[in-house]
């Protein structure tokens, strides 16, 4: 299995130190030619504004939404307001799912946190979840399954193949939701 | 400050992993780089070279600027403050600043001590030009570590010097027992932890930035070949000829660091970059302050 990580600019590394453990190799990806022969998907946490540019600048805009609507494609804080169709309240023209999200919707750094999410529908339990500048998902359509709650907040989508956390499992020890993302 | 709020904030310093942070003077160039694919915006009074040509005492940038930043751009905002001047980043901090980065560049307040990080809820960045240096910055409670350089000259020399000692210092860790490495810790002035985390995990145990010199997308290239794990660029974008051009080529060659021919595309027509300095001709290093 091969799994492409959007190369542009973020937390990238650490998806591929966590992948390698899987025996699983990985590229990051530029141009045209690196989606070829890719698996699954992954938008990484950093700035969704550089990646927004380039996945643009560098033509990539169909192939990614062409690819991402076939294979299993996980998008993390900045990648899940790369994959939604609205972001504050907006038209997004590289959205693939029916969500509508809001950009640093909890605050500054200084509000970002530690928090306990419920994910009981994927049987996993205790798991504390990393919010950096998160975003917040203020609506979606009622064929995309909810799997993980922080209160009343939904913080972890998925429909079919694509999926979405507005928090960051790269960023702890604890695998379930790479378990969960490679079982798709 | 709560463990937590220190993984939170370790952990918000890799989101800007493979980008280029830009020094911006007000809310037009701040627009100017977020547009350019900047993954943060760092707010000071003026540009390191108009600061090195002054001589007069640099410090915090005015609050009101900073505040019109913030409501500008919706990429992270960092600001500077003096070394050991913990009462400008008690000021940051209440402003909501996403990062301050405690600077050689502005005057320093304190000449023996740096700022006790680790009181703050917000992170901190600081500047380093050798092992020692960064793992004493890292026990006051930065969570992020970027070269000194030589900010403002244009000239890369100095940058390239302390990211190559940090990467040889941590290397040398390598074959130490432990008994030179508890000599090594006292040397330093650090703890026996965190030495000995180094030598494991053979790289700072916090994101490492290259700054204070890049002028043009080489030199940034050059930085992420050497292990940066990202880019400040300070003078070299509105000091050029033309910034917007020289912001995109830099983040250009950042993405594209280990691609010679893309590179040489990039570095095709893109103004004169910023005028630069020796460092025999320097009145003042800035390097040097704060050990």
């Amino acid at each position: 299995m091969k799994v492409g990580i959007l190369g542009f600019q973020g937390a990238i590394e650490e998806h591929e130190k966590i992948l390698s453990e899987y025996g699983i190799s990985t590229i990051r990806i530029k141009r045209k030619d690196d989606f070829q022969n890719i698996d699954k998907l992954i938008i990484p946490g950093g700035e969704s504004t550089v990646m927004r540019k380039f996945l643009i600048e560098y033509g990539l805009k169909k192939l990614f939404k062409e690819t991402a609507a076939h294979i299993p494609v996980w998008g993390i804080c900045a990648g899940s307001i790369i994959l939604s169709k609205k972001v504050d309240d907006k038209f997004n023209n590289l959205g693939i799912i029916d969500v509508n999200i809001k950009r640093n919707a909890y605050g500054r750094q200084i509000n970002s946190s530690i928090k306990n999410i419920d994910i009981s529908k994927l049987g996993i339990s205790n798991y504390r979840g990393v919010f950096i500048r998160a975003p917040k998902i203020i609506g979606f359509k009622d064929d995309i399954i909810s799997l993980g709650m922080y209160e009343d907040e939904h913080v972890f989508l998925q429909k079919d193949n694509i999926m979405l956390t507005t928090f960051h499992p790269e960023l702890t020890d604890d695998r379930r939701i790479y378990n969960h993302f490679l079982s798709i | 400050m709560g463990s937590k709020r220190v993984k939170v904030n370790k952990d918000f310093a890799k989101m800007f992993k493979n980008g280029v942070i830009m020094d911006v003077t007000n809310s037009k160039e701040a627009k100017i780089a977020e547009k350019a694919g900047a993954c943060a915006v760092m707010a000071l009074e003026k540009v390191p070279a108009d600061i090195r040509k002054e001589g007069e005492v640099a410090r915090m940038s005015d609050v009101k600027i900073i505040k019109e930043i913030m409501q500008t751009v919706s990429i992270p905002v960092m600001a500077k403050v003096r070394i050991g001047h913990f009462a400008e980043a008690m000021i940051l901090e209440s402003l909501g600043v996403d990062f301050i980065d405690e600077s050689e560049v502005l005057t320093p307040a304190d000449e023996n001590d740096h700022i006790q990080k680790s009181e703050f809820s917000v992170p901190f960045v600081c500047g380093a030009r050798n092992l020692g240096e960064a793992l004493r910055r890292i026990e006051e409670g930065a969570v992020m570590i970027r070269t000194k350089g030589e900010a403002g000259t244009g000239n890369i020399v100095e940058a390239v010097k302390h990211m190559k000692t940090i990467n040889r210092e941590i290397k040398m860790l390598e074959g130490i027992d432990e008994n030179l490495l508890k000599n090594k810790a006292s040397n330093l002035g650090v703890s026996f932890e965190l030495i000995k985390k180094v030598k494991k995990i053979k790289r700072l145990p916090v994101v490492n930035f290259a700054a204070g010199g890049v002028a043009t997308p080489a030199d940034a290239a050059l930085m992420m070949l050497m292990g940066a794990d990202g880019i400040f660029v300070g003078s070299g974008i509105f000091k050029s000829k033309e910034p917007r051009k020289m912001a995109e080529a830099i983040v250009n060659a950042v993405i594209n660091y280990n691609n010679s021919d893309i590179l040489a595309e990039i570095s095709k027509d893109i103004g004169s970059p910023m005028t630069g300095l020796e460092m025999e001709s320097l009145a003042v290093n800035l390097s040097t302050r704060g050990e």
